[in-house]
């Protein structure tokens, strides 16, 4: 995996270095100056996770695997229940007309919940019935590094794009919520309880990095001296994000059932927007460059 | 410096970051069965597990001894990565498994009970599917309540004479042959207490046999049970079983509830007092004096449940012996406290369990250089249920460092 993100990244500086040649191209045969411009921007907008499961892990075991009544398989959330929040700074420099190179540092939360049952029956009374249901929810809080490459083949004002690029996020760190819910049928009637949600970190139990690859579109608009933006991203993570060292403790010493996490990557949807502000002006008139 | 010079040294710096800060990606890896947890958890309201001990088969799964039903005999076992394999109850008239596994050579044993005479058996058992083999029995140990295995293939089986009100130590030999048997004056009837402690409606009581090497002199058998009215620890000659000394309870409230003997001639001891437990890293015990448990210096730890069981176990982890002392707190989580064999010094303290209450069973070490942690927890917080904690060396290591 360590390869694959190296020669990402060579083949993403090798396209930056091609990409600052050609326009160093187009510069020599225009005005140097007006050729190029560069941005400084701030952003935010949400995202939707979807966890990709490579391995399911359990710490429980039936002993009793002909007995259907009990389960303790993950049940994922789609990913518009799994909704994540980012925003931060954009530095962008356009390298000719078409080109623009966008690295956008931010702050970021992802989101995914899944849920557990568990059902236990008096074999004797099969009305004494025990349920329990166990929904677990995970915030991944990440400084996330995206370097894009944002392609703009028409327009002056209003101007579409498409970008694709990667990612590095740096895990801050990591909180569990969870809210047991439940029937239970064996103490002389049926009693629906749920009880408070219970919260703890859970930072050990992920792997620092999560890295991957981006695509995505949107469209500017400028109005001069500031450029509005509508930006969506999808994000494909390209590794497992939990730490499989710590796959296990997290059940010996936290609570809530279930705790033994899958392997799993995060698909992620993220949309976003912003403002840049351009840096290069024509002093005469105190005009922005416009590429 | 223009602006197109830094984005360039911004880019680099940035891919460099990312290069750099990434070795967790690769490395996250980890083989199956280094470390895991499970609980072996079943359907039935009515399921009752009481997890006695586990044995590593060759190094490739787990065998399970566990009480169900108050005194059947449960065997579980469990692949290297704690997957599920099979389970059974041995059939009648075997109860009563005593709290531990014998292994000798390639073979491993338990010793437990006819359900009818009360007499002991001693059965090997075929780890691959549970079969079980009478290798020894005798109708007239009744009440079977510890046995020893020494290194040399000598058993050392503690009973309860319940018409002689005597507690009975039977040596046998490698081959099963009586080689003596000695009975020991507890001058009151405590077959009700027995029973309770059998069929665990009641107290359990922490009996059990050992050998130690001695100090200088030559070795000695121990037991820990009844004797003159209390539970006692008493030391006896290893050829006849006459007693050399005894180190006294009081009653069955306060006495030593686990011992082993170390190569230096010391004990590390547990004794519980009315319910509050102390743990007694290195005692320097006189095998050939009357004593009393209660006069033994020691701190208190009133975080251990006032009726815990403690195992005692001596493990070399990466050269360094280690005793380990598994047990349970009040609040129902397992823990493990390191303590150096030099000098008895504490090392480090492990506590696991918090989803749901757990109580110890027992340890093993692996091959691996992990342990094992069998334990009992109630699932839902009220089905009682088998449970396997497997530790990484690194986390034992992390633990006594």
């Amino acid at each position: 995996m360590k390869h694959i993100i190296a020669l990402f990244f060579a083949g993403l500086c090798c396209s930056f270095s091609t990409c600052l040649a050609q326009g160093g191209r187009y510069s020599n045969s225009k005005n140097l100056f007006s050729s190029t411009q560069g941005f400084i921007g701030i952003w935010s907008g949400v995202n939707f996770s979807t966890p990709i499961i490579s391995q399911s892990y359990s710490d429980f075991a039936l002993i009793d695997p002909s007995a259907d009544i009990l389960s303790d398989k993950k049940q994922y959330e789609s990913a518009t229940t799994n909704l994540g929040t980012q925003m931060g700074l954009s530095a962008a420099f356009s390298i000719n007309k078409y080109l623009t190179v966008v690295l956008s540092p931010s702050y970021k939360t992802l989101n995914y919940q899944y849920q557990s049952q568990f059902s236990w029956q008096d074999e004797e009374n099969s009305l004494n019935y025990l349920e329990h249901t166990y929904h677990h929810e995970k915030v991944l809080h990440y400084i996330s590094l995206p370097l894009l490459f944002r392609f703009s083949p028409m327009g002056r004002r209003l101007k579409p794009y498409v970008q694709f690029g990667g990612y590095y996020d740096r895990l801050l760190d990591a909180q569990k919520h969870i809210t047991t819910e439940g029937i239970d049928q064996a103490s002389g009637g049926q009693v629906n309880f749920k009880e408070n949600p219970q919260s703890t970190d859970i930072s050990h139990l992920f792997i620092r990095s999560h890295a991957g690859l981006l695509g995505g579109g949107g469209a500017s608009y400028n109005l001069g001296t500031i450029i509005f933006y509508v930006d969506g991203q999808y994000r494909y993570g390209m590794h497992n994000i939990v730490n499989a060292k710590e796959r296990f403790s997290g059940s010996r010493n936290i609570t809530g059932f279930g705790n033994v996490q899958d392997d799993l990557s995060i698909k992620n949807i993220e949309i976003s927007l912003g403002c840049y502000f351009p840096l290069k002006f024509l002093t005469k008139d105190f005009k922005p460059v416009i590429l | 410096m223009t602006i197109k010079n830094t984005y360039i040294n911004l880019s680099v710096a940035f891919c460099l970051i990312c290069l750099g800060t990434s070795c967790d990606i690769s490395e996250n890896e980890i083989e199956p069965g280094i470390s895991f947890t499970k609980i072996y958890n079943s359907s039935s309201f009515t399921d009752i597990y009481d997890p006695l001990d586990v044995a590593s088969i060759n190094d490739s799964a787990y065998l399970v001894l566990s009480a169900t039903d108050a005194w059947n005999i449960h065997l579980l076992k469990a692949g290297m990565d704690g997957a599920f394999e099979w389970e059974m109850n041995l059939p009648e008239p075997y109860v009563n498994a005593l709290p531990q596994m014998y292994r000798q050579d390639d073979n491993l044993y338990l010793v437990c009970m006819n359900e009818l005479r009360l007499g002991t058996y001693i059965l090997r058992i075929n780890p691959a599917g549970g079969e079980t083999e009478v290798v020894y029995q005798n109708q007239e140990i009744t009440y079977p309540l510890a046995a020893h295995l020494s290194a040399q293939g000598d058993w050392l089986i503690q009973g309860y004479n319940r018409e002689e009100r005597k507690t009975s130590l039977t040596k046998l030999s490698p081959g099963f042959n009586k080689e003596w048997s000695k009975e020991f004056d507890i001058l009151e009837d405590v077959e009700e207490r027995i029973i309770k402690h059998l069929t665990r409606t009641g107290t359990r009581l922490p009996f059990f046999n050992g050998y130690a090497p001695g100090n200088g002199n030559s070795g000695y058998y121990y037991f820990n049970g009844f004797n003159n009215y209390t539970m006692a620890l008493t030391f006896v000659n290893p050829s006849d079983g006459e007693p050399l000394g005894v180190m006294n309870g009081f009653r069955d409230l306060g006495y030593i509830n686990a011992a082993l003997s170390l190569e230096n001639g010391a004990f590390a001891l547990s004794k519980n007092s009315y319910g509050d437990n102390y743990l007694i890293p290195m005692s320097e015990v006189n095998e050939r004096s009357v004593s009393s448990s209660s006069d033994l210096e020691a701190n208190q730890f009133p975080e251990i449940d006032a009726r815990a069981n403690v195992i005692i176990k001596t493990y070399e982890i990466q050269g360094r012996e280690i005793i380990f002392y598994a047990t349970h707190s009040r609040s129902k989580r397992i823990m493990l406290y390191a303590y150096d064999v030099l000098d008895g010094s504490l090392l480090g303290v492990e506590y696991m369990g918090q989803t749901s209450p757990y109580e110890i069973g027992n340890i093993t070490a692996t091959a691996d250089g992990g342990l094992v942690v069998l334990g009992k927890t109630y699932v839902a917080g009220r089905f009682p249920r088998i449970s396997l904690f497997k530790l990484t060396e690194n986390e034992v290591l992390d633990m006594i460092n």
